[in-house]
């Protein structure tokens, strides 16, 4: 379903992604997790269209989205759950929500699928008057994801959905997350900064430091965690970036 | 909202107009005691304080909603002032001092309405115009370029002798606003305001100044949506701008410069951006609080002796005035609110905690 190939991006003179490839087939759970500063938030944020590769190039079922704006590729069924909870504050839960359906061409279906996603988020139902930016951590952050729903994407983003929030609370999200892929055949690319829960969950697993993917593999296979923490922290191999590059140009 | 409310869908209709009702009623009443009681000099602040309002109106919907402060809304009043004043003025003056105008304005003396809707159509169009480049700018660029906008519409305005008369004035402007006739005009504001404040364009844009980021991944295209806002309330503005002309009967370029801009974005933060009724609080008030030291400016007799400020205290008031609001309450009278409804069940707890 999507496909990144070779893409490298800047901001001004700091190189944060060095070549990142990867894939994402229908229906899988591919997770991104790496430190912070790896190149995670960029990655996500390059396939949404909000910054821009200098290099290689991202593909959505094959087609090329070099240059699409955001609010098009958004058009296109992918949705992102940028980090850091943006709810629209002044607004209402209901007109969060609503704002989430404005582009979606089955407008008959918009009423049932917000009262699908309230059953989800039986939270939300009970705040639906209030304006989003008095709702707690946890309540944003769902409240995000529900909204993203509601685009009705076909690949969803999740930038760092555990970050700040109680593992309680974390629980919750995942379940949520699984669920919505159940029910709505949903694609899901998440990331992480820790391993282990969504070792639980995810389908393949790419470990991304210092701008490059530094180990890729089902998570199955990494069940174990070794492997993950050895790409995770750079112990066992020649530990400098530099080696890294090398490694990676051969 | 359909799936959460479960009242009737008229009583919440009501509900979801009850903020624009009030606000109606707020200013019917008014215009109505004011003109039933009123001396000339009252009818008089009650026409300019109505077309301010309605000036303020405009701006608000696009502040408000775009959440980008603009200095360039008064161009808007100038230019539908102009436009206006081309329709309605007397041809063979026209002739005379206007040698640059078109042939069918030249040549002919429109009605009062059609010249409204001229002034509305062409402030809209130079909207969409500029607007189209200046709000792809987000913050304070954007802000810079609404001022500069404002400044070449100024200087454009105050040298195209041929059009604008330049530095002479138009004069022979019928001048045919009143009160009742600026009350028409601010009612239809205040319900194009509303209605597109709490349409999905207006829902989408606020959610862009909330967050632009979220409202991009949500599939909102925000220049888009800004740009509707700018060329309605450039109309809006534009549409003031014309009854201003016809109330003055008389115009310059001047009139519209920076004082006008002053005096309608402080009313406006005075009310509250975030909110029509800040709009229309902030007219009000601002309005009141000019009166009532012009009046001492002039002198009141009390018990014999004559109290008096000096000349110039009216800006020095009304600048304490802004400061005091802004301390005290920074986003406006109204922080942001509409005017609540008051026979829900919400307000109905209140009204109970507050009685134990």
């Amino acid at each position: 379903m999507l496909a990144i190939d070779d893409i490298h991006v800047s901001y001004g003179r700091l190189r944060a992604l060095k070549g990142i490839s990867l894939t994402v087939a229908k229906g899988e759970i591919v997770c991104l997790i790496g430190p912070n500063g790896a190149g995670k938030s960029t990655t996500l944020a390059a396939v949404a269209g909000g910054v821009a590769a200098t290099k290689g190039h991202i593909r959505l079922e094959g087609k090329d989205l070099a240059g699409t704006r955001p609010e098009a590729i958004a058009r296109m069924g992918v949705s992102l759950v940028p980090e850091g909870r943006h709810v629209f504050g002044t607004l209402s839960v209901a007109e969060n929500l609503r704002v989430g359906t404005y582009m979606r061409a089955d407008r008959g279906a918009v009423a049932a699928d917000i009262e699908r996603v309230l059953a989800m988020f039986p939270r939300l139902r009970e705040r639906i008057a209030s304006p989003a930016g008095r709702l707690s951590g946890g309540e944003q952050q769902m409240l995000v994801i529900a909204r993203a729903l509601l685009t009705k994407p076909r690949l969803l983003l999740v930038d760092e959905p555990s970050l700040g929030l109680a593992p309680k609370i974390v629980d919750q999200v995942y379940e949520i997350l699984l669920e919505a892929r159940k029910q709505e055949g949903l694609t899901l690319l998440i990331n992480e900064q820790s391993s282990h829960r969504i070792l639980k969950h995810a389908d393949r697993i790419y470990v991304i430091r210092n701008g490059h993917i530094q180990l890729a593999g089902a998570a199955a296979d990494l069940a174990d965690g070794e492997a993950i923490k050895r790409a995770y922290f750079g112990f066992g191999e020649a530990a400098s970036s530099d080696a890294n590059e090398e490694e990676d140009a051969a | 909202m359909a799936p959460v409310s479960k009242s009737t869908p008229h009583a919440s209709m009501l509900r979801r107009y009850w903020p624009l009702a009030a606000l109606c009623a707020i200013l019917t009443v008014l215009v109505g005691v004011g003109s039933l009681i009123g001396s000339d000099q009252l009818q008089v602040t009650l026409t300019e304080m109505l077309i301010r309002l309605i000036v303020v109106v405009g701006i608000y919907t696009f502040i408000g909603n775009a959440g980008i402060l603009s200095f360039g809304h008064i161009g808007f009043m100038c230019v539908g002032a102009y436009a206006a004043a081309w329709a309605t003025v007397d041809p063979t003056w026209k002739q005379m001092m206007l040698t640059g105008l078109p042939d069918f304005l030249q040549q002919n003396q429109y009605g009062f309405l059609p010249a409204v809707a001229g002034a509305a159509v062409l402030a809209g169009l130079v909207a969409l115009v500029i607007g189209a480049a200046i709000m792809r700018l987000s913050g304070i660029a954007g802000s810079i370029a609404t001022f500069a906008l404002l400044a070449i519409v100024n200087s454009v305005y105050s040298n195209w002798e041929s059009v604008t008369a330049a530095t002479s004035s138009i004069i022979g402007v019928p001048a045919v606003v009143g009160p009742w006739v600026a009350w028409m005009f601010a009612i239809g504001a205040l319900v194009l305001a509303y209605v597109f404040q709490v349409s999905r364009f207006g829902l989408m844009l606020r959610a862009s100044r909330d967050d632009e980021v979220a409202a991009k991944s949500s599939g909102v295209n925000v220049v888009r949506m800004r740009l509707i806002a700018f060329v309605v309330s450039a109309m809006i503005v534009g549409v003031a701008g014309a009854l201003y002309a016809h109330f003055l009967g008389i115009l310059t370029a001047d009139t519209f410069y920076l004082s006008m801009t002053f005096v309608t974005l402080a009313m406006l933060v005075v009310g509250g951006v975030g909110s029509l009724f800040g709009a229309v609080a902030g007219v009000i008030v601002v309005t009141v609080i000019v009166e009532v030291l012009r009046h001492i400016e002039a002198g009141v007799p009390l018990g014999g002796i004559t109290i008096q400020i000096p000349q110039g205290s009216q800006e020095i008031g009304l600048g304490i005035a802004m400061a005091l609001i802004l301390i005290f309450r920074p986003a406006g009278l109204t922080r942001g609110n509409e005017i609540a409804f008051p026979f829900g069940r919400a307000a109905r707890r209140k009204r109970k905690a507050a009685a134990s």
